[in-house]
């Protein structure tokens, strides 16, 4: 591997992201209003993204982040700070993976 | 929908907080790609010209010589596929925006930013330029990270013993509040944490988001086809 094509490889990444990044809005913007039963069906993409970014992390990956979720989950209900809402969260994952054996 | 200079600022002013968890993976990527052999050029060029922390991970993980350039490459489209769906749902938030301002502002689309500003626009928020504040506010703190990383080399390569890594869980966990609609919400996402959940076990990648997103959404579309049928048969009624 020459040492010059190492930019191309990065450029190469850095295309095929941005490609993802607008394909899915062009095709959108391109096909316009799409039948009532595909709106309703995308209309839970947002959400559902979301939740699928997170289920792993609170659901699968142990019992800290389990019970430091279920945390930020009643905080969230209470405040509207996200601020608030993250520094606990860390700070209760911190705490517990350096103080409690779980 | 309004595309203004304030709402560029609004936007980098309230992703703040959200720039200091990007920014404690910036440093790590910084450090890893030190580690794994990249100059400082190719470091910042990757953050500042892909700038899409997941998907540099993974590549990092392959950088030995010869690259695998297509290995890479089609790492790189597998991990950043769920663009594709974040795209789709922009498209009635960029209604009449011009393509300069939309094409732009999808070069700033990251997780984070865009689920802030989803969650602002469903409630109530009117300035399409947030997603284009939050994501330039997000993108200098990961350019910057990735920098200081790379200068410093060493000792803060573990951010989860500091639950850095829970700064995004918690986060989202926030921000899926703001996109409760109601009760029909309920059954789609218990699909979606589910079937992410179980694909994260069974199908290494990043897969999970994109086949929780797509089992949760199909399950809200059926199940709202099924609710408008019984509304209208019981209008006929």
């Amino acid at each position: 591997m020459e040492k010059i094509s190492i930019e191309w490889v990065i450029i190469g990444m850095a295309l095929i992201t941005y490609f993802t990044r607008v394909s899915g809005f062009w095709l959108a913007e391109k096909t316009g209003k799409l039948p009532e039963k595909v709106e309703n069906t995308l209309k839970y993409i947002p959400g559902t993204i979301i939740i699928s970014i997170i289920a792993p992390a609170v659901f699968a990956q142990g019992t800290i982040n389990a019970m430091a979720s279920f945390a930020c989950f009643l905080i969230s209900l209470k405040s509207d700070n996200i601020v608030i809402v993250m520094v606990t969260g860390v700070a209760i994952v911190a705490l517990m993976r350096n103080y409690i054996p779980l | 929908m309004n595309f203004t200079f304030k709402g560029i600022i609004d936007g980098f002013v309230k992703a703040l907080p959200i720039a200091v968890g990007v920014a404690s993976y910036g440093l790590v990527f910084g450090v890893l790609s030190k580690q794994a052999g990249l100059s400082l050029f190719h470091s910042i060029l990757m953050s500042s010209s892909v700038f899409a922390g997941a998907s540099q991970f993974v590549v990092l993980e392959m950088w030995n010589f010869p690259l695998p350039i297509f290995t890479i490459w089609i790492a790189t489209l597998v991990v950043n596929l769920r663009h594709m769906l974040m795209g789709i749902s922009l498209r009635k938030h960029f209604t009449g925006l011009s393509k300069l301002k939309s094409y732009l502002s999808l070069f700033f689309l990251v997780d984070e930013n865009w689920a802030y500003s989803m969650t602002e626009w469903k409630n109530g928020g009117t300035n399409a330029a947030l997603l284009l504040g939050s994501g330039i506010c997000l993108f200098c703190s990961w350019v910057i990270s990735t920098l200081i990383g790379f200068i410093i080399g060493s000792g803060i390569s573990n951010p989860e013993k500091w639950g850095m890594d829970f700064a995004f869980t918690a986060i989202f966990i926030f921000l899926a509040k703001g996109m409760w609609s109601d009760k029909s919400d309920l059954f789609p996402w218990v699909v979606a944490a589910g079937v992410s959940v179980l694909t994260s076990k069974l199908i290494p990648g990043h897969w999970y988001i994109i086949f929780g997103a797509i089992a949760g959404s199909l399950t809200g579309g059926i199940l709202s086809s099924f609710t408008r049928s019984k509304e209208l048969n019981y209008g006929k009624n």
